[in-house]
Protein backbone atom coordinates (compact mmCIF):
# COMPACT_ATOMS: atom_id res chain seq x y z
CA UNK A 1 0.00 0.00 0.00
CA UNK A 2 2.60 2.04 1.01
CA UNK A 3 4.39 1.16 -2.70
CA UNK A 4 1.13 2.66 -4.06
CA UNK A 5 0.93 5.52 -2.88
CA UNK A 6 4.57 6.65 -2.91
CA UNK A 7 3.98 5.63 -7.09
CA UNK A 8 1.06 7.91 -7.01
CA UNK A 9 2.97 10.71 -5.30
CA UNK A 10 5.60 10.05 -7.79
CA UNK A 11 3.82 10.28 -11.00
CA UNK A 12 1.64 13.13 -10.09
CA UNK A 13 4.86 14.95 -9.89
CA UNK A 14 6.62 13.93 -12.51
CA UNK A 15 4.98 13.58 -15.58
CA UNK A 16 1.41 11.50 -16.50
CA UNK A 17 -0.41 13.78 -14.95
CA UNK A 18 1.00 17.69 -13.97
CA UNK A 19 -0.05 20.23 -11.35
CA UNK A 20 -2.16 22.45 -12.49
CA UNK A 21 -0.13 25.79 -13.60
CA UNK A 22 -1.26 28.64 -15.71
CA UNK A 23 -1.15 28.40 -19.70
CA UNK A 24 2.29 28.95 -20.73
CA UNK A 25 4.02 28.51 -18.34
CA UNK A 26 4.87 24.64 -19.16
CA UNK A 27 7.99 24.32 -21.07
CA UNK A 28 8.43 24.33 -25.16
CA UNK A 29 7.97 20.83 -26.58
CA UNK A 30 11.33 21.14 -28.43
CA UNK A 31 14.48 22.24 -27.04
CA UNK A 32 15.95 24.17 -30.03
CA UNK A 33 13.39 26.94 -29.58
CA UNK A 34 13.94 29.97 -27.65
CA UNK A 35 13.56 33.78 -26.91
CA UNK A 36 16.05 35.92 -27.51
CA UNK A 37 15.92 39.28 -25.29
CA UNK A 38 17.56 42.78 -26.02
CA UNK A 39 18.60 44.09 -22.31
CA UNK A 40 20.65 46.88 -20.80
CA UNK A 41 21.51 47.44 -16.94
CA UNK A 42 23.16 50.81 -16.21
CA UNK A 43 24.70 50.40 -12.35
CA UNK A 44 25.93 53.64 -10.55
CA UNK A 45 28.22 52.74 -7.86
CA UNK A 46 29.25 54.74 -4.68
CA UNK A 47 31.91 53.12 -2.69
CA UNK A 48 33.29 53.86 0.51
CA UNK A 49 36.03 52.68 2.22
CA UNK A 50 35.26 52.29 6.27
CA UNK A 51 38.60 51.48 8.61
CA UNK A 52 38.26 48.23 10.65
CA UNK A 53 36.58 50.30 13.70
CA UNK A 54 34.05 51.88 11.16
CA UNK A 55 36.24 55.17 10.39
CA UNK A 56 35.90 56.76 6.90
CA UNK A 57 39.41 56.04 5.06
CA UNK A 58 39.93 58.62 2.31
CA UNK A 59 41.19 56.87 -1.03
CA UNK A 60 42.08 58.92 -3.49
CA UNK A 61 40.85 58.93 -6.98
CA UNK A 62 37.79 56.63 -5.51
CA UNK A 63 34.81 58.30 -7.30
CA UNK A 64 31.31 57.26 -8.01
CA UNK A 65 31.48 54.94 -11.20
CA UNK A 66 28.71 54.13 -13.55
CA UNK A 67 28.74 50.82 -15.45
CA UNK A 68 26.59 49.71 -18.10
CA UNK A 69 26.04 46.85 -20.22
CA UNK A 70 24.05 46.72 -23.79
CA UNK A 71 23.28 43.45 -25.43
CA UNK A 72 20.94 40.43 -26.03
CA UNK A 73 20.49 37.21 -24.21
CA UNK A 74 18.75 33.72 -25.35
CA UNK A 75 16.60 31.76 -22.84
CA UNK A 76 16.02 28.49 -23.43
CA UNK A 77 14.01 25.57 -21.93
CA UNK A 78 16.60 22.45 -20.99
CA UNK A 79 15.58 20.24 -19.25
CA UNK A 80 13.18 18.88 -16.20
CA UNK A 81 14.24 17.81 -12.61
CA UNK A 82 12.65 15.24 -10.78
CA UNK A 83 10.97 17.95 -8.11
CA UNK A 84 9.16 19.52 -11.48
CA UNK A 85 11.22 22.12 -11.99
CA UNK A 86 12.61 23.42 -14.86
CA UNK A 87 16.23 24.17 -16.20
CA UNK A 88 16.79 27.53 -18.69
CA UNK A 89 19.81 28.17 -20.39
CA UNK A 90 20.75 31.62 -20.23
CA UNK A 91 23.21 32.84 -23.14
CA UNK A 92 24.65 36.04 -23.36
CA UNK A 93 24.88 36.97 -27.06
CA UNK A 94 27.12 40.18 -27.72
CA UNK A 95 28.09 42.64 -24.62
CA UNK A 96 29.12 45.67 -24.58
CA UNK A 97 30.42 46.79 -21.42
CA UNK A 98 31.34 50.66 -20.43
CA UNK A 99 32.24 53.23 -17.42
CA UNK A 100 31.22 56.25 -17.39
CA UNK A 101 30.99 55.46 -21.37
CA UNK A 102 33.92 54.22 -22.00
CA UNK A 103 35.13 50.89 -23.16
CA UNK A 104 38.01 49.19 -21.48
CA UNK A 105 38.57 48.24 -17.85
CA UNK A 106 34.97 47.90 -17.14
CA UNK A 107 34.71 44.16 -17.31
CA UNK A 108 35.96 41.10 -19.22
CA UNK A 109 33.69 39.72 -21.96
CA UNK A 110 30.65 38.09 -21.21
CA UNK A 111 29.59 37.39 -24.83
CA UNK A 112 29.00 33.72 -25.40
CA UNK A 113 28.91 32.92 -21.78
CA UNK A 114 26.05 31.12 -20.02
CA UNK A 115 24.58 29.87 -16.86
CA UNK A 116 21.67 27.73 -16.45
CA UNK A 117 18.66 29.51 -14.05
CA UNK A 118 16.25 26.71 -12.08
CA UNK A 119 12.71 27.48 -11.17
CA UNK A 120 9.71 25.94 -10.58
CA UNK A 121 6.90 26.33 -13.46
CA UNK A 122 5.55 29.46 -11.52
CA UNK A 123 9.01 31.03 -12.26
CA UNK A 124 9.70 31.07 -9.04
CA UNK A 125 13.47 30.84 -9.13
CA UNK A 126 14.99 28.15 -7.12
CA UNK A 127 18.88 28.33 -8.56
CA UNK A 128 21.50 30.38 -10.31
CA UNK A 129 23.59 27.19 -12.11
CA UNK A 130 27.06 27.83 -13.56
CA UNK A 131 27.52 31.28 -11.94
CA UNK A 132 31.50 30.60 -11.46
CA UNK A 133 32.13 31.32 -14.80
CA UNK A 134 30.72 35.07 -14.55
CA UNK A 135 30.59 36.45 -10.98
CA UNK A 136 33.43 38.92 -9.65
CA UNK A 137 36.11 40.49 -11.39
CA UNK A 138 36.85 41.19 -13.83
CA UNK A 139 33.71 39.91 -15.26
CA UNK A 140 31.25 41.30 -13.01
CA UNK A 141 28.55 39.05 -14.81
CA UNK A 142 27.29 38.60 -10.86
CA UNK A 143 26.06 42.44 -10.90
CA UNK A 144 23.87 41.36 -14.16
CA UNK A 145 21.87 38.86 -11.89
CA UNK A 146 18.84 41.12 -11.07
CA UNK A 147 17.84 41.09 -14.79
CA UNK A 148 17.13 37.07 -13.81
CA UNK A 149 13.95 38.28 -11.73
CA UNK A 150 12.70 40.20 -14.99
CA UNK A 151 13.17 36.98 -17.25
CA UNK A 152 11.65 35.06 -14.56
CA UNK A 153 9.15 36.59 -12.64
CA UNK A 154 6.95 34.64 -10.20
CA UNK A 155 4.11 36.75 -10.71
CA UNK A 156 0.43 35.74 -8.37
CA UNK A 157 -2.29 34.91 -9.89
CA UNK A 158 -4.35 38.15 -9.23
CA UNK A 159 -7.30 40.06 -11.10
CA UNK A 160 -6.80 43.50 -12.85
CA UNK A 161 -6.51 45.95 -10.09
CA UNK A 162 -5.93 43.92 -7.20
CA UNK A 163 -2.89 43.48 -5.45
CA UNK A 164 -1.15 40.52 -3.59
CA UNK A 165 2.41 40.16 -2.09
CA UNK A 166 5.10 37.66 -3.16
CA UNK A 167 8.26 37.04 -1.53
CA UNK A 168 10.56 35.93 -4.27
CA UNK A 169 14.41 34.45 -3.90
CA UNK A 170 17.66 35.16 -6.02
CA UNK A 171 20.34 33.13 -5.04
CA UNK A 172 23.86 34.13 -5.82
CA UNK A 173 26.35 31.27 -4.84
CA UNK A 174 28.55 30.79 -7.50
CA UNK A 175 30.71 27.93 -5.30
CA UNK A 176 29.92 26.13 -2.38
CA UNK A 177 30.52 28.69 0.43
CA UNK A 178 30.78 31.43 -1.76
CA UNK A 179 27.86 33.77 -2.37
CA UNK A 180 24.40 35.50 -1.18
CA UNK A 181 21.51 34.66 -0.91
CA UNK A 182 19.13 37.46 -1.55
CA UNK A 183 15.26 37.96 -0.49
CA UNK A 184 12.64 39.93 -2.23
CA UNK A 185 9.51 41.18 -0.31
CA UNK A 186 7.68 42.39 -3.60
CA UNK A 187 3.88 43.54 -3.29
CA UNK A 188 2.33 42.83 -6.86
CA UNK A 189 -0.11 44.78 -8.44
CA UNK A 190 -1.76 43.82 -11.79
CA UNK A 191 -2.63 46.62 -13.76
CA UNK A 192 -4.66 46.85 -17.05
CA UNK A 193 -3.53 44.69 -19.71
CA UNK A 194 -1.88 47.05 -22.51
CA UNK A 195 -1.00 46.88 -25.88
CA UNK A 196 2.30 45.28 -27.44
CA UNK A 197 4.52 45.85 -30.64
CA UNK A 198 3.37 42.51 -32.80
CA UNK A 199 -0.18 43.85 -32.05
CA UNK A 200 -1.26 41.41 -29.29
CA UNK A 201 -1.81 42.39 -25.74
CA UNK A 202 0.32 41.66 -22.48
CA UNK A 203 -0.79 41.66 -18.73
CA UNK A 204 0.92 44.28 -16.49
CA UNK A 205 2.33 43.87 -12.97
CA UNK A 206 3.48 46.44 -10.72
CA UNK A 207 5.66 45.59 -8.08
CA UNK A 208 8.30 46.83 -5.45
CA UNK A 209 9.08 46.09 -2.13
CA UNK A 210 12.25 45.88 0.08
CA UNK A 211 15.26 43.57 -0.88
CA UNK A 212 18.01 41.94 2.01
CA UNK A 213 20.72 39.20 1.71
CA UNK A 214 23.18 37.99 3.42
CA UNK A 215 26.35 35.75 2.29
CA UNK A 216 30.06 35.62 2.13
CA UNK A 217 33.16 35.00 0.07
CA UNK A 218 36.52 34.53 0.51
CA UNK A 219 39.92 33.54 -1.90
CA UNK A 220 43.43 32.94 -1.28
CA UNK A 221 44.21 35.09 2.44
CA UNK A 222 40.86 36.55 2.48
CA UNK A 223 37.39 36.59 3.49
CA UNK A 224 34.21 38.66 3.49
CA UNK A 225 30.85 38.89 4.96
CA UNK A 226 27.88 40.25 3.29
CA UNK A 227 25.03 42.52 4.00
CA UNK A 228 22.51 43.58 1.27
CA UNK A 229 19.75 45.99 2.00
CA UNK A 230 17.37 47.92 -0.62
CA UNK A 231 14.44 48.50 -2.12
CA UNK A 232 13.02 47.28 -5.65
CA UNK A 233 10.50 48.01 -7.97
CA UNK A 234 9.94 47.20 -11.43
CA UNK A 235 7.41 46.45 -14.39
CA UNK A 236 6.21 42.87 -16.24
CA UNK A 237 4.45 42.31 -19.30
CA UNK A 238 3.70 38.59 -19.98
CA UNK A 239 1.92 38.05 -23.65
CA UNK A 240 -1.38 37.06 -23.43
CA UNK A 241 -0.99 34.33 -25.84
CA UNK A 242 1.78 32.49 -24.54
CA UNK A 243 2.75 33.88 -21.01
CA UNK A 244 6.12 33.96 -21.96
CA UNK A 245 7.79 37.70 -20.97
CA UNK A 246 7.38 40.11 -23.30
CA UNK A 247 9.37 42.98 -21.36
CA UNK A 248 10.85 43.76 -17.71
CA UNK A 249 12.69 46.45 -15.98
CA UNK A 250 14.15 46.59 -12.91
CA UNK A 251 15.32 49.35 -10.13
CA UNK A 252 16.99 48.60 -7.05
CA UNK A 253 18.48 51.00 -4.59
CA UNK A 254 20.53 49.42 -1.98
CA UNK A 255 23.63 49.02 -0.09
CA UNK A 256 26.40 46.11 -0.26
CA UNK A 257 28.62 46.10 2.57
CA UNK A 258 31.05 43.73 3.08
CA UNK A 259 32.83 43.06 5.77
CA UNK A 260 36.55 42.19 4.09
CA UNK A 261 39.48 40.66 6.40
CA UNK A 262 42.13 38.37 6.38
CA UNK A 263 41.57 34.60 6.61
CA UNK A 264 44.26 33.49 8.81
CA UNK A 265 46.39 29.72 8.92
CA UNK A 266 43.87 28.40 11.04
CA UNK A 267 40.66 29.40 9.49
CA UNK A 268 39.54 31.81 11.61
CA UNK A 269 38.64 35.36 10.33
CA UNK A 270 39.93 38.63 11.49
CA UNK A 271 38.23 41.59 10.65
CA UNK A 272 40.44 44.47 8.86
CA UNK A 273 37.61 47.16 7.05
CA UNK A 274 34.53 47.29 5.39
CA UNK A 275 33.55 48.28 1.61
CA UNK A 276 30.15 49.89 1.46
CA UNK A 277 29.08 50.25 -2.11
CA UNK A 278 25.66 52.32 -2.60
CA UNK A 279 24.48 51.10 -5.82
CA UNK A 280 21.32 52.69 -8.23
CA UNK A 281 20.79 50.06 -10.76
CA UNK A 282 19.06 49.67 -13.52
CA UNK A 283 17.59 47.54 -16.01
CA UNK A 284 15.38 46.39 -18.49
CA UNK A 285 14.89 43.72 -21.27
CA UNK A 286 12.39 43.34 -24.35
CA UNK A 287 11.59 40.14 -26.20
CA UNK A 288 13.17 40.53 -29.30
CA UNK A 289 11.44 37.46 -31.17
CA UNK A 290 11.03 34.15 -31.37
CA UNK A 291 8.53 32.32 -29.74
CA UNK A 292 8.81 29.23 -27.71
CA UNK B 1 -0.95 -1.37 -11.21
CA UNK B 2 0.73 -1.93 -14.47
CA UNK B 3 -0.66 1.43 -15.79
CA UNK B 4 0.43 2.83 -12.90
CA UNK B 5 4.77 1.91 -13.24
CA UNK B 6 4.12 2.61 -16.74
CA UNK B 7 3.75 6.25 -16.20
CA UNK B 8 6.16 6.36 -13.29
CA UNK B 9 8.94 4.56 -16.02
CA UNK B 10 7.48 7.91 -18.75
CA UNK B 11 7.53 10.31 -15.85
CA UNK B 12 10.91 9.82 -14.52
CA UNK B 13 12.91 8.99 -17.77
CA UNK B 14 14.40 12.27 -19.39
CA UNK B 15 14.73 13.90 -16.22
CA UNK B 16 17.35 15.20 -14.75
CA UNK B 17 19.17 14.34 -11.22
CA UNK B 18 19.89 17.45 -9.56
CA UNK B 19 22.98 19.10 -9.00
CA UNK B 20 24.07 17.68 -12.30
CA UNK B 21 25.26 21.23 -14.14
CA UNK B 22 24.52 21.07 -17.77
CA UNK B 23 27.03 20.48 -20.11
CA UNK B 24 28.17 24.35 -21.22
CA UNK B 25 31.86 24.02 -19.82
CA UNK B 26 34.30 21.62 -19.65
CA UNK B 27 34.65 19.43 -16.92
CA UNK B 28 37.49 16.78 -15.92
CA UNK B 29 35.79 14.20 -17.76
CA UNK B 30 35.91 15.98 -20.87
CA UNK B 31 39.27 17.12 -20.45
CA UNK B 32 40.70 13.48 -19.89
CA UNK B 33 38.58 12.17 -22.79
CA UNK B 34 40.00 15.10 -25.04
CA UNK B 35 44.04 13.76 -24.31
CA UNK B 36 43.32 10.23 -24.01
CA UNK B 37 42.23 10.51 -27.98
CA UNK B 38 45.44 11.59 -29.01
CA UNK B 39 47.38 9.85 -26.98
CA UNK B 40 49.00 7.78 -29.46
CA UNK B 41 50.19 11.34 -30.78
CA UNK B 42 51.37 12.40 -27.44
CA UNK B 43 53.35 8.76 -26.87
CA UNK B 44 55.41 9.01 -30.28
CA UNK B 45 57.38 12.06 -28.33
CA UNK B 46 59.30 9.04 -26.29
CA UNK B 47 61.33 7.45 -28.78
CA UNK B 48 61.95 3.62 -27.62
CA UNK B 49 64.45 3.47 -24.81
CA UNK B 50 63.33 6.94 -23.07
CA UNK B 51 63.46 6.91 -19.78
CA UNK B 52 60.40 7.02 -17.40
CA UNK B 53 59.16 10.32 -17.14
CA UNK B 54 56.57 12.61 -16.06
CA UNK B 55 56.08 16.04 -17.81
CA UNK B 56 53.16 18.59 -15.88
CA UNK B 57 51.54 20.52 -18.89
CA UNK B 58 49.13 23.33 -19.49
CA UNK B 59 46.63 23.75 -21.99
CA UNK B 60 44.84 26.73 -23.08
CA UNK B 61 41.81 25.32 -24.92
CA UNK B 62 39.98 27.81 -26.90
CA UNK B 63 35.61 28.01 -26.68
CA UNK B 64 35.79 25.97 -30.24
CA UNK B 65 37.79 23.45 -28.05
CA UNK B 66 41.25 23.65 -29.79
CA UNK B 67 44.35 24.20 -27.92
CA UNK B 68 45.66 27.49 -28.34
CA UNK B 69 48.81 27.72 -26.27
CA UNK B 70 50.89 24.51 -24.75
CA UNK B 71 53.11 25.27 -21.98
CA UNK B 72 55.58 22.45 -21.34
CA UNK B 73 57.89 22.35 -18.00
CA UNK B 74 61.71 24.56 -17.13
CA UNK B 75 63.78 23.67 -18.16
CA UNK B 76 63.15 22.57 -21.81
CA UNK B 77 63.97 19.74 -23.83
CA UNK B 78 64.45 20.64 -26.99
CA UNK B 79 64.37 16.70 -28.66
CA UNK B 80 60.65 16.45 -26.75
CA UNK B 81 59.19 19.40 -26.60
CA UNK B 82 58.82 20.49 -30.19
CA UNK B 83 57.14 16.93 -30.80
CA UNK B 84 54.80 17.22 -27.62
CA UNK B 85 53.86 21.05 -28.32
CA UNK B 86 52.81 19.43 -32.13
CA UNK B 87 50.79 16.57 -30.20
CA UNK B 88 49.49 18.65 -27.44
CA UNK B 89 48.50 21.54 -30.11
CA UNK B 90 46.31 19.08 -32.38
CA UNK B 91 44.01 17.67 -29.33
CA UNK B 92 40.07 18.36 -30.07
CA UNK B 93 37.95 19.01 -27.05
CA UNK B 94 34.00 19.15 -27.09
CA UNK B 95 33.15 23.33 -27.87
CA UNK B 96 32.02 25.02 -24.49
CA UNK B 97 31.07 29.01 -23.40
CA UNK B 98 34.49 29.67 -21.75
CA UNK B 99 36.21 32.15 -24.18
CA UNK B 100 39.86 30.70 -23.22
CA UNK B 101 39.75 27.36 -20.16
CA UNK B 102 43.50 26.55 -18.73
CA UNK B 103 43.81 23.01 -17.53
CA UNK B 104 46.66 21.45 -16.40
CA UNK B 105 47.86 18.01 -16.13
CA UNK B 106 50.47 15.36 -16.62
CA UNK B 107 51.69 13.04 -18.92
CA UNK B 108 53.51 9.93 -17.16
CA UNK B 109 55.72 7.95 -19.68
CA UNK B 110 56.49 4.78 -17.42
CA UNK B 111 58.23 1.51 -18.43
CA UNK B 112 57.86 2.14 -21.88
CA UNK B 113 54.59 3.38 -22.17
CA UNK B 114 52.26 6.28 -21.62
CA UNK B 115 50.21 6.03 -18.71
CA UNK B 116 46.85 7.43 -18.06
CA UNK B 117 46.77 10.30 -16.06
CA UNK B 118 43.23 10.07 -14.08
CA UNK B 119 44.08 13.89 -12.50
CA UNK B 120 43.09 17.03 -14.45
CA UNK B 121 42.97 20.50 -12.75
CA UNK B 122 41.31 23.52 -14.36
CA UNK B 123 43.77 26.64 -13.37
CA UNK B 124 40.86 28.92 -12.03
CA UNK B 125 40.54 32.54 -13.60
CA UNK B 126 41.78 35.57 -11.29
CA UNK B 127 38.12 36.81 -10.18
CA UNK B 128 37.61 39.38 -7.37
CA UNK B 129 34.91 39.26 -5.14
CA UNK B 130 31.69 38.55 -5.76
CA UNK B 131 28.72 41.72 -6.02
CA UNK B 132 31.77 44.03 -5.05
CA UNK B 133 33.17 46.44 -8.29
CA UNK B 134 35.99 48.58 -7.63
CA UNK B 135 38.11 50.56 -10.10
CA UNK B 136 41.81 48.68 -10.79
CA UNK B 137 43.25 52.13 -10.44
CA UNK B 138 42.02 52.29 -7.19
CA UNK B 139 42.28 48.87 -6.14
CA UNK B 140 45.87 48.28 -4.51
CA UNK B 141 44.72 51.85 -2.42
CA UNK B 142 41.79 49.98 -1.42
CA UNK B 143 43.68 46.73 -0.87
CA UNK B 144 46.41 48.63 1.59
CA UNK B 145 43.47 50.80 3.57
CA UNK B 146 41.63 47.61 3.95
CA UNK B 147 44.45 45.53 5.24
CA UNK B 148 43.80 42.54 3.03
CA UNK B 149 43.56 42.12 -0.98
CA UNK B 150 40.91 40.01 -2.54
CA UNK B 151 41.26 42.33 -6.09
CA UNK B 152 42.65 40.29 -8.95
CA UNK B 153 45.27 42.02 -10.81
CA UNK B 154 44.15 43.49 -14.09
CA UNK B 155 45.14 40.93 -17.19
CA UNK B 156 44.72 41.16 -20.87
CA UNK B 157 42.52 38.19 -22.05
CA UNK B 158 44.56 34.93 -22.25
CA UNK B 159 47.59 36.79 -20.46
CA UNK B 160 49.75 33.47 -19.62
CA UNK B 161 49.74 33.09 -15.75
CA UNK B 162 52.75 34.89 -13.64
CA UNK B 163 55.85 32.37 -13.33
CA UNK B 164 55.37 30.59 -10.55
CA UNK B 165 52.21 28.93 -12.35
CA UNK B 166 54.57 27.48 -15.07
CA UNK B 167 54.79 24.00 -14.85
CA UNK B 168 58.14 22.33 -13.88
CA UNK B 169 60.07 19.21 -14.76
CA UNK B 170 60.20 16.51 -12.30
CA UNK B 171 62.04 13.09 -13.62
CA UNK B 172 60.00 10.15 -12.48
Amino acid sequence: MHLVRFLVLVVLGSGCARPASSPGLDPPASRSSGLRYAFDVRDEIRTEVLGPDGTPVEVPGLAAEVLAWEGDLHLEYRRAFPDDSLGWLVQFGSVQATVDGLHGESSGDLGGLSMELRSFRSREILAVDLLDHLSGAPRHGDLLVPLLLALSPAVPEIPVGASAPRRVHLPILPEVGRGVRTAWDLTWSRLEDAPIADGGRCIVFHWNGPVEGEGGDGGPGWAARYRISGTATGDTCLGTQDYQVVSGSIQWTGTVIAALGARTSDGSYAKRGTLRQHHDWQGRLTRMGGRP
Amino acid sequence: MILLLFCTARALAGLTPMGDPPPRYLDEAAVIEGIEAGQSAIARCFPAGSPSVIVPVTLQITREGTVREVRLPTPPDPKRDPCLEAALSGLRFRPHDEPVDTWSTTLAWVDGALRSWPVVQRIPRPRGPILLRVPANVASIVAEALGVDPFPPPAAPGTPPPAEDRPTQDDH
